[in-house]
């Protein structure tokens, strides 16, 4: 059931494609066009696909079509989800180097992967081989802290 | 004239302080290589001006090196963590991950090392032989040629999704979509950009290679306690390298590969990343066990590796005896050959002919070089199974976030990446396969610009397609390929064979549950 809904959001997204570029001037809105309609076109097909399965499935008397995930890694999932975007967002507000300590510590304290000592050394080990690499080396204007 | 060249060549590579370019070229293309988002034309372009004040041929070996190098070492980063390192070792996750899974990442990583040598050694014999010959076949190949070359790149969806070919081909189509973001290249015009100057330049495929297969995958492994997890831990003492009986079987797939390496290399526009999908495809097409791929297939590892070292060659071809770049990395090496006042073009090999020759023999020495190296580096490297997956998790996440933002130094890449890796994880979860979607947005630029330039040439007509006999047999050889994606071929093939048995099922991408 979840592939028929992801499937249906992708073939939206074609149809807006395929309605923008109808705006373009004829080179420009070749390619797109024919594309967004080979996309809408397999995207109708593999919801057929699924959709027959799922019958058939049904009239089998095989499990359900759509099952929730376990309560626990829902919460660990969005929890993590929610930290990678607070840790992009956080680095030009709190600098690279304050958020990505906070990025590591934070998942890390709270589901104890491993000891403190381990949470020390994992820190000063990643955060030194970017600092080394990307800032000193590479030399990345990436604002380190804040108001940087 | 060329034979002395080739011996003073020989005899420069041998001096010390070339060799020490070799080497340290080679170290630091590992390590570079190895890290999300930095590419090797980045890194060449980086240590650039360091070799202003080396002799010409002992800065130009180093950067050829590194080159070479970067090629294997993102494949250490695709193995270990199902995160390429670089663009081209995209292919080789789809069978590494899951072999370090099992617990034998060192013999994954050791089959990586012996295809990128088998693949070098290759690129680097057809360089020092048969390059200016090579060179002139590459000025066959315009516009008309490219566009057919990317088309039979993206039937190579079809057969890579086979059981699942509606959503590989959708997921395929939806990248070649996205990657129509961005300007127009022969009108100018924004495509879908909605007014934001960091779409203009389009989806860098890069940024959406991070985010694609990184973010799912740590989310993954913070879902996934190591203690609860069926993974085996590889030791740092387990066999590398492969044995002789091994070796010789991995030899055809090798050798075939770095032939499709060295083809693709020498053509413009085309690289590593577009090569080491041809391979593994050509691995699968040829395997005896097609199941096997996308669980764990040696072969799936061998053939991308060897394709994507074999580049290396291949694209310096024309770079040496055109003086057209064959990759964006050899256009950085152009770069580096012009400041030291050294014109890349047909009279390189005759009028620079020491430095030309040094070069070609640093190509092959640094294959020498990166065995030595590969092996103590990446034995090391496979400690990080013995790290707890939820410790990895948000390490992949800030090597990741830092790797899309040096690309371009825009946070705006490190958002499209977040949004990758959000559409990667749905993907996976519903089983559709998000290895198609790369090489949709790798090859649909390519495409794009390919198609519209062969229908200028054609005035509009799409028979320009045919006219060429180049173009006309390699899209014959798509719709084969398409067609062997298809339930129609083998029903077309048993009627052939009458006496066939049935065949094994193919095997499915990861991700692709059916």
């Amino acid at each position: 059931m979840g592939r028929i809904i992801v499937v249906t959001c992708v073939i939206l997204v074609a149809i807006f494609m395929w309605i923008e570029a109808g705006s373009y001037l004829d080179a420009a809105r070749r390619l797109p066009q024919l594309i967004a309609g080979v996309v809408i076109l397999l995207g109708l097909i593999a919801i057929a696909q699924t959709a027959l399965r799922l019958v058939r499935g049904h009239a089998a008397g095989e499990g359900v079509p759509f099952a929730l995930p376990d309560p626990e890694n829902l919460a660990i999932g969005l929890g993590f989800v929610l930290l990678i975007a607070g840790y992009i967002w956080a680095i030009p507000h709190l600098g690279y180097l304050p958020a990505t300590l906070l990025m590591l510590a934070l998942p890390l304290a709270v589901l104890r992967p491993v000891g403190w000592v381990g949470i020390g050394i994992t820190i000063l080990a990643v955060t030194g081989v970017v600092w080394g690499i990307f800032i000193w080396f590479l030399g990345l204007p990436i604002p380190l802290f804040p108001g940087a | 004239m060329t034979e002395s060249f080739i011996w003073i060549g020989l005899a420069n590579v041998f001096q010390p302080h070339n060799l020490l370019a070799i080497f340290g070229g080679t170290l630091i293309g590992v390590v570079i290589g190895a890290m999300p988002g930095l590419s090797a034309t980045m890194a060449i372009a980086l240590l650039l001006p360091l070799t202003f004040t080396m002799e010409p041929a002992t800065g130009i070996s180093m950067l050829a090196s590194l080159y070479l190098a970067a090629m294997y070492g993102g494949s250490v980063a695709a193995i270990l963590l199902r995160t390429p390192g670089t663009p081209a070792a995209a292919a080789t996750v789809i069978d590494g991950y899951p072999m370090a899974q099992r617990g034998e990442a060192s013999r994954a990583l050791g089959l990586s090392l012996t295809a990128s040598l088998i693949g070098g050694v290759v690129s680097g014999i057809v360089l020092l032989t048969i390059a200016p010959l090579l060179g002139r076949i590459v000025l066959n190949f315009g516009p008309v040629e490219i566009a057919a070359i990317a088309v039979l790149g993206i039937t190579i969806i079809g057969s890579l999704s086979q059981g699942s070919t509606a959503l590989g081909l959708l997921a395929g189509a939806l990248g070649l979509l996205l990657g129509t973001i961005g300007m127009d290249p022969t009108t100018g015009t924004p495509r879908f950009t909605f007014g934001n100057l960091n779409l203009f330049g389009g989806v860098p495929f890069t940024v959406a290679l991070i985010g694609l297969f990184s973010v799912p995958q740590a989310i993954r492994l913070m879902l996934r306690p190591a203690a609860g997890g069926a993974e085996r831990i590889s030791k740092l003492g387990d066999r590398m390298l492969p044995t002789f009986r091994q070796f010789r079987e991995m030899l055809p797939n090798s050798l075939r590969s770095s032939v499709i390496g060295v083809l693709t290399g020498l053509i413009p526009g085309t690289g590593g990343d577009t090569a080491s999908w041809f391979a593994y495809n050509e691995a699968r097409r040829f395997a005896r066990n097609k199941a096997e791929f996308g669980h764990g297939a040696p072969a799936g590892i061998v053939a991308p590796e060897a394709a994507n070292n074999a580049v290396v060659g291949g694209a310096l071809v024309p770079t040496i005896a055109l003086g057209i770049p064959g990759s964006s990395a050899t256009a950085v090496l152009m770069g580096g050959l012009m400041v030291h006042g050294i014109l890349p073009g047909p009279t390189l090999m005759t009028d620079y002919g020491d430095v030309t020759y040094t070069l070609l023999w640093a190509v092959l020495f640094a294959n020498v070089a990166l065995f030595i190296v590969g092996l103590t580096f990446t034995r090391l490297c496979v400690t990080v199974t013995r790290i707890p997956n939820r410790v990895v998790g948000p390490v992949i996440i800030v090597m990741s976030v830092i790797g899309a933002f040096a690309i371009n130094n825009s946070m705006f890449d490190v958002w499209l990446m977040f949004a990758f890796g959000l559409l990667g994880y749905v993907f996976d979860e519903v089983g559709i396969p998000a290895p198609p979607l790369v090489i949709g947005l790798i090859l649909g630029p390519v495409l794009d610009s390919s198609l519209q330039q062969s229908l200028l040439i054609g005035r509009g007509s799409w028979w320009i397609f045919l006219e060429s006999p180049i173009a006309a047999v390699l899209l014959l050889l798509a719709l084969l390929s398409l067609l062997q994606s298809t339930p129609l071929f083998p029903a077309l093939l048993r009627r052939f064979r009458k006496a066939r048995p049935e065949g094994v099922a193919g095997a499915e991408l990861p991700g692709s549950r059916e």
